[in-house]
């Protein structure tokens, strides 16, 4: 701690040298405050002028940038608009394809009903096989028992016409074989919009237009052809149909 | 069409056993029922390769005609096994299919077939090559 005033002593000493008092406090208060004679070092003489030229460059280029990006980004803006527009056009085509809330699905009832197409045919082919060979059985029991002659020629001619009933059979082999090509390029195309449509979120796609309908219409009534084979068929039977009647 | 079937008349011929490979069986029926106008009654079936080849080692066969696009054996593996097999490998083979690519065709050849039909076929076509294989014509 610094002295800032005589002590008792110091005072009592110089009323014994006849010493002012005043002088011996101001002595002992510059001796407390000493005045700062710290030497500051010599100025440095330097060159600000290139640094700002830099500054004065940077700033210029900053004002073009700033002017040309404010043309870039309407451009941008107007091209991100127009991406957004063909991504909302291209998810209601979408859903049109696979709607989450569309009572049939379009690829499945296409599938189902090529299924149905060569199951039919299927069938009906089997039916003209078996009349076939329920024919050549007689046809063969008639040759058996046939003497040579005009008969017994025209029964070969029904037994050659058995053949090319058999023949034209194969048919439905090569037809099942082109539907299933078909039903197997179906399921491609599905798969691929389903997984376009799980890029989105899926439930996005229920909030768009349901697609119409393919079926014909006569005023309010659905001409859907052939019984439909899914599960929402109204379809009923013939003998149903004859009980409408009864 | 008259005379499809009195081409082949060797009747050690037509008791051969054949067997039709097809996994649609209303083609085997319809090969059946070809093969009995031109004389062969014993004719037995197999719906893929693995049953095909199945039957030919209980069996003897004279001849196969055979679907290619079968699963989970198809026609050309099925006569690659064939060939393969020291006991079968002299079986003739016809291909009956709707495959009809060059490089398949060749395939087949190279692989040991020694009749080619596409489908749709006739009784006539299927006749002409069973001769030809079997060499009765």
């Amino acid at each position: 701690m610094r002295q800032t005033k005589p002590f008792t002593a110091e005072l009592q000493l110089a009323r014994k040298d006849g010493q002012p008092i005043t002088e011996l406090f101001q002595a002992i208060r510059t001796q407390a405050d000493p005045i700062e004679t710290t030497t500051l070092p010599a100025p440095v003489v330097t060159d600000n002028q290139p640094v700002l030229q830099a500054i004065a460059e940077l700033g210029s280029k900053l004002d073009r940038f700033l002017a040309t990006d404010q043309a870039e980004l309407e451009k941008i803006q107007v091209e991100i608009a127009d991406i957004s527009g063909r991504i909302k056009a291209t998810k209601v085509e979408m859903a049109q394809l696979r709607h989450p809330l569309a009572e049939n699905d379009k690829f499945t009832q296409a599938s189902e009903e090529l299924h149905a197409v060569v199951s039919a045919t299927e069938s009906a082919t089997n039916a003209i096989i078996s009349s076939a060979e329920e024919l050549d059985e007689i046809v063969q029991e008639l040759k058996a028992q046939m003497p040579e002659g005009y008969q017994s020629s025209r029964v070969n001619d029904m037994n050659d016409a058995i053949v090319r009933i058999f023949e034209s059979c194969n048919f439905q082999d090569l037809a099942g074989q082109r539907i299933t090509k078909v039903v197997k390029t179906l399921t491609f195309i599905e798969e691929r919009v389903e997984s376009m449509l799980n890029l989105w979120n899926k439930q996005e796609f229920a909030a768009l237009p349901v697609p119409q309908d393919l079926d014909k219409k006569d005023g309010d009534l659905q001409l859907t052809g052939p019984k439909e084979v899914h599960d929402g068929d109204t379809s009923i039977s013939q003998s149903e149909i004859d009980a409408l009647f009864d | 069409m008259a005379g499809v079937i009195r081409h082949i008349t060797d009747a050690e011929t037509l008791a051969m056993k054949i067997l039709v490979v097809d996994d649609y069986a209303t083609m085997r029926r319809i090969v059946r029922n070809l093969l009995s106008q031109i004389g062969f009654t014993d004719v037995e079936e197999a719906n893929d390769g693995v049953t095909a080849l199945q039957k030919l080692r209980e069996k003897s066969f004279g001849l196969v005609i055979s679907d290619w696009n079968m699963e989970p054996m198809t026609g050309l593996q099925l006569l690659k096994e064939i060939r393969a097999d020291v006991k079968l490998n002299a079986t003739p083979f016809i291909m009956v299919t709707a495959e009809s690519k060059t490089d398949n065709v060749i395939a087949a050849k190279q692989a040991g077939v020694n009749n080619y039909i596409v489908k749709p076929f006739n009784a006539d076509t299927l006749k002409q090559k069973i001769a030809s294989v079997l060499g009765t014509s």
